[in-house]
């Protein structure tokens, strides 16, 4: 790295600090200058305690968010790495606030609680896509899948405690706003033991750049640097998230735009690095006080960083050189001898029985009887729409995994949900009358013609990091919005954590025929799902067209998730865990997985809408959540069975 | 079968291929020597129409390869990777019946003649026993055999093996060799095969094209290469031939 | 004679269908518009946090919980056989569900081409006839424009007809606050009682907008009074710039209990009852 990047960056970074400051406060210079000294009028007072803090959060914020992700990324080797995509931000925000509803009283420090939460989703995705697997796509599709996860347990948790979670909401959005100077001072002590192990850090990162086993083979105690490394890094970004809340995107662009502006060693990478995650957090910053200054409402700097990152991320995603995943050693499948079909059959539809007759009375006690013509007529509807969810996500999880060859790909990550999940947005901020559909549903078809048109053009992996990107800039939008802390807010959380409640008969029946249909076309597809299998490549030499195939399934896949994610949002999990709970469970054709993934799928989900009216009556649950969560739950599960198998 | 004229491919500026005249006929096992990086896998790579060439033209059957929709030229040419995928899951008889995809398409049903090929298929490749095995269970020499019978199946003119033997022990690369010549002379169909054994190839070769930097060093008969004066340039090592009376003669490092 | 029979069977079906006795309130408003009513629900939305967050009216104890406001239980509204559903525009898509199980009344409280203290009496008064309960509501208003002069008459004489203006907020966090400006219920109250809004806003739907912490250096008249509860008072209130507004600084600040302000009349005069007892 040359000198005169350096200085460059660092004169950027200075002159955005004072633009940050000079931005804030109409006072002038001299009287700045004096309210260091002696603060004498209100304004100068507001100056000291409000506007300096807030740029020196945000130097120092940046730095250290940039750091969290640079350090990731150099553990990893995986250049989208970072605590935003690798679910670490979600798991500490969702520690928060499950903290916050479930023991308010305790007041536990907020610093350990977003450790903890990190620690437990990086342990989850590692399980997930393989400690070996970081580098690759598969680090991404866990990280993604865990984020959607983890917001939808979060949601759930705000939801059953609306009134006192509206200021939880409003906090967690990531906002700069300082009124003294005690976060800065909060943070600095914290900071200091992790920027002494920084430096001592560098050769090692930079010998693990070989390659894990080579770099062991050098004499590298990889284990202890992993440990050390990640540790580090959510420590960092744990405190980042403790003092402002969620901000994503500057762990992870920073260091990226420093590896593209040619700072390839870890010390000239996490240095610039840093210098660009202040320089991004400052502009992003500008740019929230400058729009607060135009708009009626207050726009977190969240929101602003997400409006400013999302392009560039997505850029990056289509830019960046990523490793494919490696064949995972550890990855036979556990076989069993397959059940015939007509059991499976029977089963699901003895559970679809019961959960369809079951249900509270109106003092809340279990009755299980037939229901009468107007109960039934409140149930159908939503548990069709639950059923149908749930086979649609399996058929178009398995479509997708087999398209890729990877059991973690799956339809909520095509960037489909994340389009209706904007659509939805948009409605809610022009607030017409019209059906939200409507714009859920354009929103998701926007997204399906980009892919359906970037298709034959670029890779499926690289269609899959284009979802990734989409997700994340939905994310960042959604803050604008949670930001307000208002009915709007909520009734976006509750579409978002997969609510059947409003569906219509007619709607229920009109998923349920479009996934049938799908579902059929996808049977009749099998033969070129096999060919899949065998690597694009050879499905070519074989004689299939594999662009013009490529895009049919995919459009079959996408088709499926716009018909769900249009009614329901993004839906995590389910669609990656019922293809290969169904190879679990002993199917081995296409066929057979398709078969039993959609009865599970179709049973599982029936059983989620039972769960949903009952369990916390008379409250409800969303479904998509719940059903989430028990998909989920059965994965981490299924890894820890195999983790013991392999012992 | 092949005509290749005038043909240049490049990446990055660096000439990876550059043939000037090359025909295959549909018969005979010819196969590919050369160094590492010599051009072996692009030749193969652009005769499978897997790799446009940048410059010229390659004829397949008078006409550019090219203009073949992806299931006609799968009915002319049947194609192996170096690198072979293991789809977990996927049964042996799985595999050879993908074969008869260039013959039936998306949708159309097995037919008896499908069910005769494939059959036949796994009998020459000697896979037969392992039918309802899984791909990611049977050994690296047994799954080679399969993808073999999934080329037979494919019934194609020729036959494209990017090192068909590199997988496999000392025994299994001459039954593979062995397994190759029966079918050139039984089937009157080609095969061209990317080999690293010298002596595999003088051994069984009707044919040998030994590459160079790209460029076409050798075109002739095993008897011919072993007669070639600078043989040594090959793989620019010293080579000594050892004629052994009665049998094949052998190339040895010196 | 038979028909005479008819006609008064029907006349009385007509009369009884005329005033619901099982009523379900899934907006709190209206849960408020029917206390106010004096007639008792037989379910409302949300209850333990109407109870933590509404607190008055009272809510009877065997009322029971019908669910959240934005997906109400409708199972276990059916099976309470309601004769009337009262929803919000929250539910609007709901109505049809729920129009299926009882006749169900919309009503749209909070908009921003109305104004919404006049509309909480209009709708109070939609709904009293609709339950035939006209002279309750007749009586309610009266005893509440009683306490809202009585209050008035206090507050006057307390400051000798020069009452300070107010500012209500209600902290979301130690930087950002809620602040209720035009079309505010609050404001409405402060209306009633002759107050100035110290800090006004201008007109939304429900009044109310999120403001941050130095803006409040701006009030230089006038009393802060903030909404309880907010659970993270002790960072506000440690926080230097706090300490250093203005307001804070010559102890104009006071505490207001739990009261709603997304409600109707009856939350009118209770924001004028806790704003008049804080000026005391």
């Amino acid at each position: 790295m040359k000198r005169p990047a350096w200085s460059l960056l660092a004169l950027v970074t200075t002159q955005l600090a004072a633009l940050h400051i000079q931005i804030g406060t109409p006072l002038s210079l001299a009287q700045q200058w004096q309210a260091l000294h002696e603060v004498q009028s209100l304004e100068q007072l507001i100056f000291v305690h409000t506007h300096l803090p807030r740029t020196a959060l945000a130097v120092i914020l940046g730095m250290v968010m940039a750091l969290a992700g640079g350090l990731l990324q150099l553990l990893t080797q995986n250049p989208l790495a970072s605590p935003m995509t690798l679910g670490t931000s979600a798991g500490a925000w969702c520690a928060i606030v499950l903290a916050g509803v479930l023991a308010p009283t305790l007041q536990l420090p907020l610093e350990w609680l977003a450790l903890g939460g990190s620690l437990f989703a990086l342990t989850l995705v590692g399980a997930l896509a393989g400690w070996r697997q970081l580098h690759s796509l598969n680090a991404l599709l866990a990280g993604t899948a865990l984020n959607l996860l983890l917001g939808s347990v979060a949601a759930i948790a705000v939801m059953l405690n609306d009134q006192y979670s509206r200021t939880l909401l409003v906090w967690g959005t990531g906002d700069l706003a300082q009124n003294d100077w005690a976060w800065v001072l909060w943070l600095l002590p914290r900071l200091a033991p992790a920027l002494l192990l920084i430096p001592l850090l560098c050769k090692p990162l930079h010998l693990l750049q070989l390659g894990s086993q080579a770099a062991a083979a050098a004499g590298l105690n990889v284990m202890r640097l992993a440990i050390i490394t990640s540790l580090l890094a959510l420590w960092l970004n744990g405190l980042a998230i403790a003092a402002v809340g969620i901000i994503g995107f500057v762990s992870l662009l920073a260091p990226a735009l420093a590896r593209l502006l040619g700072a390839h060693k870890p010390a000239d990478n996490l240095g610039m690095a840093a210098l660009l995650g202040a320089i991004t957090l400052l502009l992003a910053d500008i740019v929230a006080i400058w729009l607060s200054h135009h708009l009626a409402d207050l726009l977190p700097t969240s929101a602003a960083i997400g409006l400013l990152g999302g392009p560039i991320l997505i850029w990056l995603c289509l830019k960046l050189p990523l490793a494919s995943s490696l064949p995972d050693a550890t990855g036979h499948p556990f076989r069993r001898q397959p059940t015939a079909l007509i059991g499976w059959c029977l089963l699901a539809a003895l559970i679809l029985l019961l959960s369809a007759i079951s249900g509270k009375d109106a003092a809340g006690h279990w009755l299980i009887s037939w229901p009468d013509a107007g109960l039934w007529a409140l149930r159908w509807p939503r548990m069709m729409a639950a059923c149908a969810a749930g086979m649609g996500l399996a058929i178009a999880g398995l479509i997708l995994q087999r398209l890729l060859n990877n059991p973690l790909a799956s339809p909520d990550l095509l960037g489909i949900s994340a389009g209706a999940s904007l659509g939805m947005l948009i409605g809610l901020g022009i607030g017409t009358s019209l059906s939200p559909w409507l714009f859920s549903s354009s929103g998701a078809v926007v997204v399906l013609l980009a892919l359906c048109w970037l298709a034959p053009r670029q890779s499926p992996a690289r269609l899959i990091l284009l979802g990734i990107g989409l997700s994340s800039l939905l994310e960042a939008a959604l803050q604008l919005v949670l930001a307000q802390g208002n009915q709007d807010s909520f009734q976006l959380l509750n579409w978002l954590a997969g609510s059947t409640y409003h569906t219509t008969p007619t709607q229920a029946i009109a998923l349920l025929g479009t996934v049938l249909i799908l579902g059929g076309i996808s049977l009749v597809f099998a033969r070129v799902l096999l060919l899949f299998g065998l690597g694009e490549t050879l499905a070519q030499a074989v004689g299939l067209a594999v662009p013009q195939a490529r895009v049919l399934l995919l459009l079959l896949a996408g088709l499926l998730s716009l018909a769900i994610s249009s009614q329901f949002g993004p839906l995590a999990f389910i669609g990656l865990v019922l293809p290969q709970l169904a190879i679990q469970l002993g199917a081995r054709t296409i066929k057979d997985q398709l078969w039993l993934a959609s009865l599970i799928g179709a049973a599982l989900l029936g059983l989620a809408d039972l769960a949903s009216r009952t369990v916390f009556f008379p409250s409800q649950i969303p479904v998509g959540a719940l059903a989430s969560l028990t998909c989920g739950s059965l994965l981490v599960i299924g890894l820890l069975g195999r983790r013991r198998r392999l012992a | 079968m092949f005509q290749l004229q005038k043909l240049k491919i490049a990446r990055q500026g660096r000439t990876l291929l550059q043939i000037n005249q090359l025909n295959l006929p549909p018969h005979g096992l010819t196969v590919i020597l050369g160094h590492n990086g010599s051009g072996k896998s692009t030749l193969l790579k652009v005769l499978a129409g897997q790799l446009p060439s940048d410059e010229g033209q390659v004829l397949l059957q008078g006409r550019p390869i090219a203009t073949y929709a992806p299931r006609e030229l799968a009915k002319q040419i049947a194609f192996m990777p170096q690198q072979i995928p293991q789809p977990a899951l996927m049964q042996v008889r799985e595999l050879v019946e993908l074969g008869r995809f260039a013959w039936r398409g998306w949708l159309a049903r097995w037919q008896e003649n499908d069910k005769e090929r494939i059959t036949a298929a796994m009998q020459q490749a000697d896979v037969s026993h392992l039918a309802e095995h899984a791909l990611d269970e049977i050994s690296g020499g047994e799954r080679q055999r399969a993808w073999l019978a999934m080329l037979l199946a494919q019934d194609a003119q020729m036959l494209l093996l990017d090192e068909p033997s590199s997988a496999l022990d000392l025994a299994h690369q001459y039954q593979l060799m062995a397994l190759l010549q029966r079918l050139v002379s039984t089937q009157s169909c080609a095969v061209v095969a990317i080999l690293h054994d010298l002596n595999l190839a003088l051994r069984y070769a009707d044919r040998i094209i030994a590459l160079q930097a790209g460029q076409i060093w050798f075109d002739g008969s095993p008897a011919q290469l072993l007669a070639h004066p600078q043989l040594d340039d090959l793989y620019g090592i010293e080579l000594d031939i050892l004629a052994r009376p009665g049998k094949h003669a052998v190339a040895v490092v010196a | 004679m038979k028909i005479y029979w008819i006609l008064l069977g029907m006349l009385l079906s007509s009369v009884l269908q005329a005033a619901p006795k099982k009523v379900i309130a899934l907006s709190w408003e209206a849960t408020e518009y029917l206390l106010a009513l004096g007639v008792t629900p037989l379910a409302v939305a949300d209850r333990q946090d109407y109870q933590q967050w509404v607190v008055e009216p009272r809510l009877p104890e065997q009322v029971l919980d019908a669910g959240s406001r934005l997906e109400p239980n409708l199972e276990r509204i059916y099976a309470l056989k309601p004769d009337l559903i009262i929803i919000n525009p929250a539910l609007a898509g709901i109505q049809a569900n729920l129009q299926k199980i009882a006749p169900t009344l919309l009503l749209d409280s909070f908009r921003v081409d109305h104004d919404n203290a006049n509309a909480a009496e209009r709708l109070q008064r939609q709904l009293a006839i609709q339950l035939n309960r006209l002279a309750a509501h007749e009586a309610f208003l009266e005893q509440q424009k009683t306490e809202l002069t009585r209050l008035r008459h206090a507050v006057n004489q307390r400051f000798k007809g020069q009452p300070p203006a107010v500012c209500i907020v209600r902290f979301a966090s130690p930087t950002r606050y809620w602040t209720y400006g035009d079309n505010s219920m609050p404001e409405a109250a402060m209306a009633a009682l002759g107050i100035k809004n110290a800090c006004p806003q201008p007109r939304s739907a429900w009044g109310t907008h999120l403001r941050q912490l130095p803006e409040l250096a701006r009030l230089d008249t006038g009393l802060l009074l903030h909404i309880a509860p907010f659970n993270r008072q002790a960072d506000l209130e440690r926080s230097a710039l706090w300490q250093a507004l203005p307001v804070v600084r010559t102890q104009r600040v006071r505490a207001l209990p739990a009261v709603w302000t997304n409600g109707g009349v009856t939350s009118i005069t209770r924001i004028a009852q806790v704003i008049a007892k804080a000026l005391n």
